[in-house]
């Protein structure tokens, strides 16, 4: 997997590329938007992540350039400007997902795999299986074990999210966004409790969603 | 000190002028009336000396008529005796004197102006007098003059005319001193006014324009409580502002050292756990310092209102339960409960992840602040206006400092240890206001009520649709 990095701030870029690298990504990175958009038509790669204040090509004009040249990749933007607004313009212009400066590397690492694995089929897939946890979208059934389980509406969807994203890391901004539809972080605990409920309706005992201090939460099989 | 700027001097200032135009106004009406009544009092006085004169005609024609000739010249002689008696002159049908010592009173019947020169009298020093003389002619032949001089009417009209001028003189002399004092004072007042304003520009941003009860001054008055009126939300502001900085600086540089800290921590520790431990510590507090940052930008985006062009139907029921939903689990888990009362869907316009926040803040705080074992209740409502309130059984906010609680960093607890930024109810306050809500902050009886009301929806229809047509 390729990903391409413009960033023009030599310490974020560092970080960023040598945390993508330990995940296996190979990464490519350019210092400005031109160069970015150089590189994004010349060998488009899986993923773009794209600063927003860029010299000589800002981030936005840079994603529409490529989009235009039919550079089909996700792209996510990494920026201080946090605004809604801002949020709005970028995913208008082409963006896919918007991180904020600053960010903890664990966020960007489980976004980038979030909009790497938004591949069409995992979408179609009716039945999501891990272990002997079955979860029927259609019939919006959950069974452990052949035994039903009964989630509400909301736990559902956190557990439909949550194996949508097998093995890999969901963090808590994300729950957020995705289950609630929220873009503040809330004070309290909200995304714990529900997630602690579901553990205990599933029968997970033995640890299938585990948690990982700092980043967020996996699901996977024993 | 100084004497303010540009101040005119008290003969140009304006309340002096006017004083002397209404001076010159009031010389110019005394003068007026002085010649109406010269002229009405001298018309009246006439009047009068011809209805004397005619009086006096009459009686000794009714005398010659009733006793004779001889009886009429005794009445006239004895008239004569009298002070201040008429003229007199009587003829017989030949025209010769039968009494009287004024032949130049001789004349043809009616009335007519007569001058009289009588060197003898010592009354006129003149010498010479005006008098009004009616003369008859009797069946017998004899004719009677009966003359008699204005002197008295004219004293009395003189009279009235220098009353009429000391008064006028007073009059002028009075306003002239008021338009002086009232103008002095004013001047003063501006002086004041001035003063004040230069030492608030200096810097002393609590001082007030002096504000004082004046009959003539009301205007003036008026004129300070508007500039002190504005001088206190100044005030405000800018401590407003200073207070923000310095808590702004305050509430970033304690976590700052507290990340310093876990960071000494964690190169000090002995062995990978805690070494692990230390830095998880130091990235919440870290997290902490960003959520701070947030906060504020977030603030101020509101504050900026470019969310409005974003407004869409939104539904108040639907925040409710949707962060009742949110919550409620973690509600569970201190006991409490979140109740939802909304019965239909309540439609606004406005940004709804905006509204989530405002709620969301509510919600928090609510919980934060109630018992274990009691509810929160989340509703939203249709009428009077569509709103949504969140109400607690907590021990609430005094009413003295529910005004404080929105300000962007106040916290109850002065001392600053409990968690939070102390910006939630200032970013609730700032949502309301981009929406034109309201928000509404009771202390009840037993508990606390948060509301946020919105305008009435054709309101809101009226103002979105107006632009497109």
């Amino acid at each position: 997997m390729r990903i391409l990095l413009i960033e023009d701030d030599r310490e974020t870029a560092e970080y960023v590329a040598a945390g993508l690298r330990q995940e296996g990504f190979a990464v490519d990175h350019a210092e400005d938007g031109v160069d970015g958009l150089h590189i994004a038509t010349q060998a488009p790669p899986d993923l773009l992540i794209i600063d927003r204040m860029l010299p000589r090509l800002d981030g936005v004009s840079m994603l529409k350039a490529a989009r235009a040249a039919g550079v089909n990749a996700p792209a996510l933007f990494l920026t201080a400007l946090g605004t809604v607004d801002d949020r709005v313009e970028g995913i208008d212009a082409g963006g896919d997902d918007y991180l904020v400066k600053p960010f903890a590397f664990a966020e960007l690492r489980a976004r980038v795999h979030a909009l790497l694995r938004r591949a069409p089929l995992r979408e179609e897939k009716a039945e999501l299986v891990i272990g002997d946890l079955t979860l029927d979208r259609l019939a919006r059934r959950v069974l452990r074990s052949n035994e039903e389980i009964k989630l509400q509406a909301r736990e559902f969807q956190l557990l439909e999210f949550l194996m949508l994203n097998e093995g890999r890391v969901v963090t808590r901004t994300m729950l957020l966004e995705e289950i609630w539809g929220f873009r503040f972080d809330p004070g309290t605990n909200i995304v714990e409790t529900h997630i602690s409920r579901l553990r205990s309706k599933i029968g997970d005992g033995a640890a299938m969603i585990t948690t990982k201090r700092g980043a967020g939460y996996v699901i996977a099989a024993k | 000190m100084s004497s303010p700027p540009n101040r005119p001097d008290l003969f140009h200032a304006s309340g002096f002028r006017l004083a002397a135009f209404y001076a010159a106004l009031l010389t110019i009406a005394f003068a007026a009336t002085a010649v109406i009544v010269w002229f009405s009092a001298t018309a009246s006085a006439e009047n009068a000396l011809r209805q004397k004169i005619k009086l006096e005609a009459d009686a000794l024609a009714h005398e010659l008529d009733a006793e004779g000739a001889d009886a009429v010249k005794a009445a006239i002689a004895a008239r004569m005796e009298r002070p201040g008696a008429p003229e007199y002159w009587l003829t017989n049908a030949s025209g010769q004197r039968l009494i009287g010592d004024a032949p130049a009173m001789e004349g043809p019947n009616g009335w007519r102006m007569v001058s009289l020169s009588h060197a003898d009298d010592i009354d006129s020093a003149e010498g010479a007098e005006e008098i009004m003389v009616l003369t008859r002619s009797f069946p017998n032949g004899m004719r009677l003059s009966v003359g008699e001089d204005l002197a008295e009417g004219r004293k009395i009209i003189g009279m009235t005319i220098s009353i009429l001028a000391q008064v006028g003189a007073a009059s002028v002399v009075v306003v002239l001193l008021i338009g002086f004092l009232v103008t002095r004072n004013s001047l003063r007042r501006l002086d004041d006014i001035s003063l004040a304003l230069e030492s608030v520009g200096a810097g002393n941003l609590n001082v007030r324009a002096p504000v004082r009860r004046e009959f003539f001054l009301s205007d003036l008055e008026s004129v300070s409580k508007g500039i002190n009126r504005m001088l206190d939300r100044n005030e405000s502001l800018v401590s407003g502002l200073r207070r923000v900085t310095r808590d702004v600086a305050h509430d970033l540089r304690t976590p700052l050292s507290h990340l310093r800290q876990r960071m000494e921590q964690a190169r000090e520790a002995d062995g990978p756990t805690k070494k692990n431990e230390a830095i998880a510590a130091a990235e919440d507090k870290a997290g902490q310092i960003i959520n701070t940052f947030d906060a504020i930008l977030r603030l101020s985006e509101i504050e900026a209102g470019s969310a409005k062009a974003r407004f869409k139907a939104v539904d108040l029921s639907d925040i409710a339960e949707t962060l009742a939903d949110a919550y409620g689990p973690d509600a569970e888990q201190s006991d409490m409960t979140i109740r939802v009362e909304a019965l239909q869907p309540v439609l606004v316009e406005g940004d709804r992840e905006l509204l989530m926040q405002a709620v969301a803040n509510l919600l928090e705080n609510a919980l934060k602040h109630s018992a274990p074992g009691t509810s929160v209740c989340l509703s939203a409502t249709l009428t009077p206006r569509p709103s949504i309130s969140v109400m607690d059984t907590g021990k609430g906010i005094p009413t003295d400092e529910i005004q404080a609680v929105v300000e962007p960093f106040y916290r109850r607890d002065q001392s600053r240890t409990t968690a939070g930024a102390g910006l939630g109810l200032s970013i609730v306050k700032a949502i309301a206001d981009l929406h034109g809500a309201d928000l509404r902050l009771e202390t009840l009886r037993e508990g606390f009520c948060a509301t946020v009301s919105f305008q009435a929806k054709e309101k809101l229809y009226r103002v979105s649709m107006t632009p497109t047509h």
